[in-house]
Formats: structure tokens, sequence, C-alpha cells
């Protein structure tokens, strides 16, 4: 049961990777870019780090994604 | 920039990425044992994390110095072994409950003060390259923005004086409690229009840093030892147990909440725009 969970896990973190460097619009890959440091906090949960899991999910998926969207509205949305 | 088909830099992120992904695949579709433990390493007593886990370090590395002989380190340490209770065992040399806490900010709390200068310095980056920008400000929250921001903001508060106060006894700490205190300050400048001034956060900032590296070089000159436990610490598992530690990880959380709303407040705001 848990490795099934580990797989899923694994595809979706490289699925968002891909799509993160891959589409046009920063906005999706910022957002798909705290969609993997979620994933990434439930691993360190369920590989019992409960320090770093709480810490990535409150960095990673919280503040750097705030932070994300607040310079791409100060600047251009479209990459070109 | 010239668009070319073949992109060298996307080529080489997604080759990355597959060497990635099949490292992380290799070890689910291993079959075998595992790593072989000997029987004598697989008791904690006989490992060096059992004097870390029973607070008992610096007899140990002392016996061991007056002895000399560091071959026989597994004997003294049995010799030196005295159980900790939960609630029970008081006065010892690092009152924690928490064993990441106790490492991380007494026997290696060098490292956590470097964390620090790393945070203050890429924070002070950001403030550079947005100094003397007159930003437009944004549109006025919706209606279910703000709703939503003023049901999310007492839990918010909440966890984040929790986890800063608990950091000695339960898994977080400084570092999340600030960024937790930082994500607060944001919804406060959504939903209730509660406007910080930069000055203010920034006394903050630097008065809580100052008196972190004050308390560290105190135990310099008091124990001979770089962030020295020199406070008295209660009774393992209580609330007000290990002082030190106690007020240190409750002034990393409010420097590093700080220095993270400085940051969130230049982007919302802009420098000019303080009001």
């Amino acid at each position: 049961m848990i490795f099934y969970i580990f797989l899923i896990i694994f595809i979706l973190s490289i699925l968002s990777a891909i799509i993160s460097i891959t589409v046009k619009d920063i906005l999706f890959s910022v957002l798909s870019l705290g969609f993997l440091s979620l994933l990434a906090s439930i691993l360190f949960l369920l590989m019992n780090a409960p320090d770093v899991a709480i810490t990535e999910a409150a960095v990673g998926a919280a503040l750097t994604t705030v932070i994300y969207l607040f310079g791409i509205r100060r600047t251009e949305r479209e990459d070109k | 920039m010239k668009e070319t088909d073949f992109n060298v830099g996307k080529f080489f992120a997604f080759l990355f990425l597959f060497i990635i992904f099949i490292f992380m695949l290799f070890p689910l579709f291993e079959q075998g044992n595992g790593l072989k433990i000997e029987k004598e390493i697989k008791d904690l007593r006989n490992r060096v994390s059992f004097a870390y886990s029973t607070k008992s370090v610096t007899d140990i590395t002392k016996t061991l110095k007056e002895s000399g002989d560091y071959s026989k380190y597994r004997e003294i340490y049995n010799q030196e072994r005295n159980d900790i209770r939960f609630k029970e065992s008081a006065n010892l040399e690092n009152g924690s409950a928490n064993i990441v806490t106790s490492i991380v900010l007494d026997y290696r709390g060098f490292d956590t003060l470097g964390e620090l200068i790393v945070l203050f310095i890429s924070i002070i980056g950001l403030t550079i390259i947005l100094s003397n920008l007159n930003f437009v400000p944004f549109n006025p929250p919706t209606f279910l923005q703000k709703t939503g921001v003023l049901f999310l903001t007492p839990f918010i508060m909440l966890t984040s004086i929790y986890i800063s106060l608990h950091g000695h006894l339960t898994p977080g700490g400084g570092f999340p409690a600030g960024s937790i205190i930082a994500t607060l300050s944001l919804f406060l400048m959504i939903g209730y229009k509660f406007s910080y001034k930069l000055k203010f956060l920034n006394f903050i900032e630097s008065t809580s840093g100052f008196l972190v590296f004050f308390l560290a070089l105190l135990g310099l000159f008091i124990t001979g030892s770089f962030l020295g436990n020199y406070l008295p610490t209660g009774i393992v598992g209580k609330l007000f147990s290990s002082y030190l530690i106690l007020i240190l990880y409750s002034l990393v959380s409010i420097k590093v909440g700080a220095e993270l709303s400085v940051a969130i407040k230049t982007l919302y705001d802009g420098e000019n725009n303080d009001r």
C-alpha cells in the first residue's frame, strides 16, 4: 500500500517539475512549483521527518509561491 | 534572444530530471535484505548518538579525554548511562525534550547562526533590488478573499505562537514559525488593512538579531563554548524547562518573521509607498 502511495507521489512530483519548466505561462509554472513542494512535504511526513515537513510546507508551498506571484504581478506574465 | 528548435538548456534540464527520476525509482524495485547492521551497532547504546539522546556529551568527552583511550568508548558509554524520564529528570546539561532541537540549537548551534546570516543576506539583496520603486497599488480584495482571510487568520496566529513557543518540546521551531508569521502579516495586510511601517519591522529584526548574537556570545564568556548552556534547565518536558533554548528559538522566530514580512511588504506596497 505504502509503495503505491510513494509511486504516485514520485510520478506527480516529476510531472509537476516538468510542467514548471516547459509551460509558457509563468503563473502556471509557479503554481506547479508550489504543488511540487507540497508533495515533497507529504513525502517528508511519510518518512517520519515532521520537522522538515513543517518547514517545507511553510516555506516552499506558502511563502515562496506568494513572493513569486508578487514578482509576476510586478513584471510580465508571459515568457518570451 | 534567438529562437531555435533545439534548446540546449531545456535538453540538459530534461536529462537531469530523467536521471533524478531513475535515481528515485531505483530503490523501490530493489530486492534484498538491505543493509546488514551488526548486532552490536543495532543497539542504540553502542552508537555515538546515544550520548546525544541521554544528554551526557560533556561527561563522556571529559572521561574520554582523561583516559585517553578512544577505543573503549562503548564501555564508557555503558558506565555513564543514566535513564532520562519524561517530566521527572531535572538539571541535565540540555533540557529540551526534542532531540533535534537540542542538536540544532545547542550542540550544533553555530550552524543555525550561519543559516540566520544566509537569510539576512538574501533579504538585503531583495530589498536592494526593490529599493526606490513606485509600485501601482493592487486592486482591493474581493468579498471571497476577504472572508477567507478573516476566517483563517486566528488559526494561523495560534499555530505560529504554538510552534515558536514549543520548539524545545515538539517538532517545529524558529524557522517554520517565522515563515508562518510572515504569512500572517500578509493576511493582516489583505484582510484587516493592517499596515506596518518598514522602520518598525527593521527595528524588531535588528534588536532580536542583536539579542541572539549577544546571548550566544555570553555562552562563550561563561561556559567557554559558543552557544553554551548557562541558564538553568528545569524538568524535561515542561513548557518552561530549557530556558536558553526557549528564549533563543522565540527570538529566532521573531527575527525570521520580521525579515520575511519586510520582503512581502516591499513587494506588496513598494518602498516609497510606505504608508
